[in-house]
């Protein structure tokens, strides 16, 4: 593997099998230092198992991990004092505080006194900081949980679906504290989600997976240069139109549902010589539409299957 | 050894009101009271003006304690340290701390150990305060005269001594499976069969049996180094081969 000092994480070949069932396969991701990475995939695409990798909880059955440019497998120790980790469901005792289960992680990292209260702080639980965790709502351990992996204020910070269970208003706060992570701490975040909407507002990067196999990397912006618009045209004779559409340069025309022919193109121009050359050969056109498709339509054609395929 | 003073501090934070810090001293009060209910009833029938009734005292609460009490008791604390980490799903988080697994094992091993030494302490404090109540509700017993607290610490040591195999084979079925009763049961079922092979010479080789049995060897006058070398530095080879299948395994 190539040492990027710009990576602050980068796998290569990852692969993971549980029985028959391949986890993640193949997964070579590149994560930009200073980033929010959005690492995105429907449930049970393999997004826990990657992260639970990265992190050394479970071992890769080939490949490997690479954390601030050098061998995860090597001084792991080390490497895990720069990171902060909230996997999935949040890790707290109930039987003590808010402030004695951050105490519980400072004392096992060897950080100093100060950085209780700082978190405290950060999260909003000041105020309830010596009440049981067993008392505290879902949206109050999840920011708990919170705390705990910025304890120490990490270089790095892994977040595995940390909306979950959060109220609208929870989300929102989240997003918004997570997105001025990278600007005020210098925090490379790694965020996974099975939501687009919610990854689009606070990401610079995205991955994509899906059966473990990632679909798409890259700057979001890119994601969104792949958008095409397109012009939906029903016809009373399909076949005769594809013909048509072809002959005016339309190479990528494709049958749509519901009696339609789908032409990539875009704009009143382009639709209106369509309808004319059409009209013209004797089709008759029941109705034309100009889509944009959604970023969320991107994502779903991406990780969807598409009928026929073998699941 | 800076990060296992680190784990170390954090388990001590971690025990703190928990269930498993008050059974240690719930546990030996429930034997010393038995034990002194039945001394203040029928006192006068085992003892004897021959000897001294504080190392008859002491002794028999103390073998009492750990043939009944102490296998399931060592069942039940090594379960609780295990199920603070189940319950919360807290391995995870404590795997991606910068602290190796391995230290993280011997934490909970010596935490174990923390534990059971304190209820043996609670245990010898007990039997002075009955020795000392006895004395003054039941005079005729003899209580009143010198008080040998070096046999009586000595008899608290060998149990504890004896029960190290046992801690560390146990503190490796709380941390290996999550579910609570499974580690109940197989305390139960193993303490059980050891009543029943008591009586045979198997019982000198089963871990929960030996506490007991070490403790009965001191009032027969029976050699018992090898059943203490079996309970006490043998509880090296579950620790090891526990903790290695701790470090190896995935944590789902």
């Amino acid at each position: 593997m190539t040492e990027n000092k710009d990576l602050v994480i980068e796998t290569s070949g990852l692969r993971r099998r549980f029985g028959s069932l391949t986890a993640v396969d193949n997964l070579n991701l590149k994560v930009p230092r200073g980033n929010v990475f959005g690492f995105l995939g429907p449930n049970g695409a393999g997004k826990t198992t990657t992260i639970r990798m990265l992190l050394g909880l479970i071992r890769p059955d080939a490949g490997c991990v690479s954390l601030f440019g050098s061998d995860a497998g090597h001084d792991r120790g080390s490497l895990l004092g720069r990171i902060g980790a909230l996997v999935e469901t949040p890790s707290l005792y109930a039987h003590l505080s808010g402030r004695e289960n951050l105490e519980v992680t400072r004392r096992l990292r060897g950080l100093e006194r100060g950085c209780i209260d700082r978190s405290l702080q950060t999260i909003g639980l000041a105020s309830a900081a010596d009440r049981r965790v067993s008392g505290y709502s879902q949206g109050m351990k999840q920011r708990l949980a919170l705390g705990l992996a910025l304890l120490g204020e990490p270089e790095l910070l892994i977040l595995d679906e940390p909306t979950n269970g959060l109220d609208p208003a929870g989300i929102r706060e989240i997003r918004h504290f997570i997105r001025s992570l990278p600007r005020e701490h210098g925090i490379t975040v790694f965020l996974s989600s099975h939501l687009l909407n919610e990854v689009e507002q606070v990401a610079d990067s995205i991955a994509i997976i899906r059966h473990g196999r990632l679909l798409f990397q890259g700057p979001l912006a890119d994601l969104q240069a792949r958008r095409k618009e397109h012009i939906h045209v029903r016809v009373d004779n399909r076949d005769k139109a594809m013909v048509l559409v072809r002959g005016l340069g339309y190479d990528g025309a494709a049958f749509g549902g519901d009696g339609t022919v789908v032409v990539p193109a875009s704009g009143d121009r382009e639709a209106a010589s369509i309808n004319s050359s059409l009209v013209g050969h004797g089709v008759r056109v029941y109705g034309l539409k100009q889509v944009q498709p959604s970023l969320e339509d991107l994502f779903l054609s991406l990780t969807h299957e598409p009928q026929g395929e073998d699941p | 050894m800076r990060l296992l003073g680190r784990s170390l501090r954090a388990e001590h934070l971690k025990l703190k009101r928990s269930l498993a810090l008050w059974l240690a001293a719930i546990a030996p009060l429930m034997v010393a009271v038995i034990q002194f209910v039945i001394v203040l009833d029928r006192g006068s029938s085992f003892l004897d003006s021959s000897s001294n009734p504080w190392t008859w005292f002491g002794r028999q609460t103390i073998i009492f304690w750990s043939f009944l009490m102490l296998p399931l008791f060592i069942t039940l604390e090594t379960a609780l340290i295990g199920g603070l980490e189940h319950s919360g799903n807290n391995w995870k988080h404590l795997f991606v701390q910068p602290v190796p697994r391995s230290t993280v094992y011997t934490a909970k091993l010596a935490s174990g150990m923390a534990l059971i030494a304190i209820s043996q302490l609670m245990l010898f404090l007990y039997i002075l305060l009955s020795g000392w109540l006895l004395g003054m509700l039941k005079p005729e017993l003899g209580f009143a005269g010198p008080l040998p607290v070096e046999d009586i610490l000595g008899y608290t040591a060998i149990a504890y001594l004896s029960s190290w195999l046992l801690i560390s084979l146990h503190t490796y079925v709380g941390i290996r499976w999550k579910n609570f009763v499974v580690a109940m049961s197989f305390g139960i079922a193993m303490t059980v069969a050891g009543f029943l092979i008591l009586n045979s010479r198997l019982a000198n080789f089963y871990p929960w049996a030996l506490p007991g049995l070490i403790l009965n060897k001191t009032k027969t006058g029976d050699p018992y180094l090898l059943q203490i070398l079996m309970g006490g530095p043998a509880a090296v080879i579950p620790a090891v081969l526990g903790g290695w299948d701790f470090i190896r395994r995935d944590v789902l």
